[in-house]
């Protein structure tokens, strides 16, 4: 069971049953998406592919635990989300708040981009990687997640266990904090 | 380490997958834990309404926002914080599952204090505390650790004779004769018409045997009365 028509699901479910094939398949839809997640998300970080690496490790190694109902892309960026969180805590560069008061309640969201926004923003993003890495690690990997990896507001809540409106706050805030970065001096 | 490495370490059998038993059982402590946390803190929370209720407390908010503040600071808070460390940890621990993570912390906090409080409420009209209290032997004593004061400047006493100007003559829960001395200034919470045997809880002080009152409420014999003020009073046969 590896064809390209496949659900990830159906072969997330082969692969609790016992079939290895059915996981290399899984592994070469998901590494290259994994890995550019983790370049982007750890990028002042060293040994990325290791971390990427580590994520399909545990995934394997946790798979029994995967309920193929669900979403199998939310689950493996879960297991990566963690990996790397890891790792930002093991190297204690930067701070990581274990509670956000922006997970508290329902704040609104005002901003709102117009199409033509969306596309100049989308084209901006390939020149400010620099500054999107020095964006606080909850800022960061909202906005990686949103604009790099293309998963909407249900998925980053899947993905990282927070409530759905947090999502645009801190998206609104990463954006404001790399408009200041922009500003001329 | 290169890119094929978890394969290799797969396919090499080296890196073994959990059984989905190990997920169940991880899955089920948690449960266990959150309903734990949840029942420790539902009886905790009946415990501070027991207490509230054995000790009187409620008494101190009908004398203004003064009495409010005293029955605040003769709150459990001991018990009352750790009732709120248990629905914090039931609240984390709820959060790891589908859908609850997915909605702001003060909705799940808040579903959760309207669980423990419906809950407490319910155990309180079943009267647990008071048949444990009177049933098993031990937890009388247990309880009563937990005895919470009246203020010091809140003292309780049975009027012996009829409200009169100037003030009354009772006698406090030692049998002790005390007049309780009233102004113009006292306020009365209620009644004014105070009647021999009638239960007056005074906000005021007292020097020797005299209470300067501040304020008064007279505690109708219809009321049902905190235990306390019953177990202070035994030797008064009506009140028993």
């Amino acid at each position: 069971m590896t064809g390209e028509t496949v659900p990830d699901e159906q072969l997330a479910r082969a692969v609790q049953q016992g079939d290895k094939n059915a996981f290399v398949e899984l592994y070469r839809r998901y590494q290259p998406k994994i890995l550019g997640y983790g370049r982007r998300f750890l990028y002042r970080y060293e040994d990325i592919e290791d971390a990427a690496q580590e994520v399909f490790i545990k995934a394997y190694s946790n798979l029994q635990g995967y309920n193929a109902n669900r979403k199998f892309s939310s689950w493996i960026y879960r297991v990566a989300h963690n990996t790397f969180i890891d790792i930002i805590r093991k190297k204690g560069r930067e701070p990581l708040s274990i509670l956000d008061f922006d997970t508290f309640i329902n704040l609104p969201v005002r901003e709102k981009m117009s199409t033509e926004e969306k596309i100049a923003f989308k084209m901006d993003l390939a020149k400010a990687e620099e500054r999107i890495a020095r964006l606080p690690a909850k800022y960061r990997e909202v906005f990686v997640l949103y604009y790099y990896e293309e998963k909407n507001y249900q998925e980053i809540a899947e993905i990282l266990h927070i409530p759905t409106s947090t999502i645009g706050v801190r998206l609104l805030r990463a954006r404001t904090l790399l408009k200041k970065e922009t500003k001329p001096v | 380490m290169t890119k094929k490495d978890a394969l290799e370490q797969i396919a090499h059998g080296e890196v073994p997958m959990r059984s989905r038993w190990h997920f169940t059982f991880q899955a089920a402590l948690i449960i266990v834990a959150l309903i734990i946390a949840l029942a420790a803190a539902i009886y905790l929370a009946s415990f501070i309404f027991f207490i509230i209720d054995r000790d009187g407390l409620l008494i101190l908010p009908r004398f203004g926002w003064y009495g409010f503040l005293e029955f605040v600071l003769a709150l459990p808070w001991a018990i009352i914080l750790l009732s709120i460390i248990l629905i914090l940890a039931a609240e984390r621990l709820s959060l790891r599952f589908f859908p609850i993570y997915a909605r702001p912390v003060l909705f799940s906090l808040t579903t959760l204090l309207i669980i423990v409080v419906a809950a407490s409420a319910i155990i309180i009209r079943t009267h647990v505390h008071e048949t444990l209290e009177n049933r098993l032997p031990g937890v009388r004593d247990y309880y009563a650790q937990f005895d919470v004061p009246l203020p010091t400047d809140v003292y309780t006493v049975i009027a012996d004779t009829e409200s009169a100007q100037s003030g009354i003559t009772a006698h406090d829960a030692t049998g002790a004769v005390v007049y309780v001395a009233l102004y113009p200034t006292t306020n009365f919470i209620g009644s004014r018409d105070i009647d021999p045997d009638d239960v007056l809880v005074i906000l005021g002080s007292r020097t020797g045997n005299t209470i300067e009152a501040k304020s008064i409420q007279i505690l109708n014999t219809l009321m049902s009365w905190p235990e306390k003020i019953n177990s202070e009073f035994k030797e008064d046969n009506w009140m028993k």
